[in-house]
């Protein structure tokens, strides 16, 4: 996995990511989305034959800040994949 | 929170249930469990004789193709083996020959056929009655062969199963991932690996951010 923050704002934050499967992005935009004060959370692929993807969150920042939701919704993810995987070894 | 219950299992196949898991998530997982999962099979073949009616490359495809039994708790990948060596190592690669030749009759030479440099690996193919090739009388066919770690992402012949997501009818928030392994691993093993490479993926990605940010 390749990646680059390319817009940093209180408002808005936007990542470029390269070689990695897009279900990872998509997992972390869903988590955003269910967020409180995230107003879009989304991401795209640049085109299919660089498979860039592009990771987009806009908040209102009167109630949370871009990074701050990106950091709560990577915890909660990372949190997810632990009991996942407890999970997994009971069964 | 997130709850799995097996609901079906044979040596082949496995059927989950999932409760409570973001959709996204349960379908990473699924995706993970077809390019991701590590398996094994021949990447690369010396062949040192080849007098058959079939060209080497075809040859060569063909043998690729065979899904080896894959002790993936032994072997890495060549690109994540600390030996570096283009040949590989005891860690990242298992040598099989190829030898076989018809005399008088015409015979077909079989996956069971395919010997290994080391008589006690677990490393072997799924099955032994593949049939590779035909040689008519006379024609001879020696070769080596290299077995490797990969994933279906680098080619489909490592591919490690097949992955379907789907709600349970009638059940809403229910969901049934189906999985059925090619044979190179155990249904199991494979939803595991996959569940470990995303968790693996998802502490990258913690990292990768965090550092980005700063903090
Ligand atoms: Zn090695």
């Amino acid at each position: 996995m390749e990646l680059k923050i390319t817009v940093l704002r209180d408002e808005f934050i936007e990542i470029e990511v390269l070689k990695e499967d897009p279900a990872i992005l998509d997992s972390l935009a869903e988590i955003l989305q269910n967020i409180e004060g995230v107003e879009y959370a989304g991401y795209m692929i640049e085109h299919p034959l660089t498979m860039k993807l592009i990771l987009r969150v806009k908040t209102n920042p009167a109630k949370i800040t871009a990074r701050e939701a990106l950091q709560k919704a990577l915890n909660e993810l990372l949190n997810i994949s632990n009991v996942l995987l407890e999970k997994v070894y009971q069964i | 929170m997130v709850d799995l219950k097996i609901v079906e299992e044979d040596e082949k196949s496995l059927k989950v249930e999932i409760r409570d898991l973001h959709l996204s998530i349960a379908n990473a997982i699924r995706r993970l469990a077809i390019s991701e999962v590590p398996t094994m099979a021949v990447e690369e073949i010396l062949i040192i004789e080849n007098t058959s009616a079939m060209p080497n490359e075809v040859l060569a495809h063909r043998i690729s193709l065979i899904p080896f039994i894959s002790d993936i708790d032994r072997y890495v990948q060549p690109e994540e083996c600390t030996c570096g060596s283009k040949l590989g190592c005891d860690r990242c690669v298992v040598r099989y020959v190829l030898r076989a030749e018809a005399k008088d009759e015409p015979i077909t030479v079989y996956s069971r056929d395919l010997i290994p440099e080391d008589p006690n690996t677990i490393v072997k193919p799924v099955s032994p009655n593949i049939p590779i090739i035909k040689l008519a009388p006379k024609q001879r066919i020696e070769m080596e062969l290299y077995v490797r770690v990969g994933t279906g992402k680098k080619h489909a012949k490592w591919q490690a199963s097949i992955a379907t997501l789907y709600d349970k009818d009638g059940e809403p928030g229910k969901k049934i991932l189906f999985i059925e392994s090619i044979g190179f691993l155990p249904p199991r093993r494979i939803l595991l690996e996959a569940v470990k490479i995303f968790k693996k993926k998802i502490e990258e990605l913690k990292e990768k951010i965090m550092g980005e940010l700063g903090g």
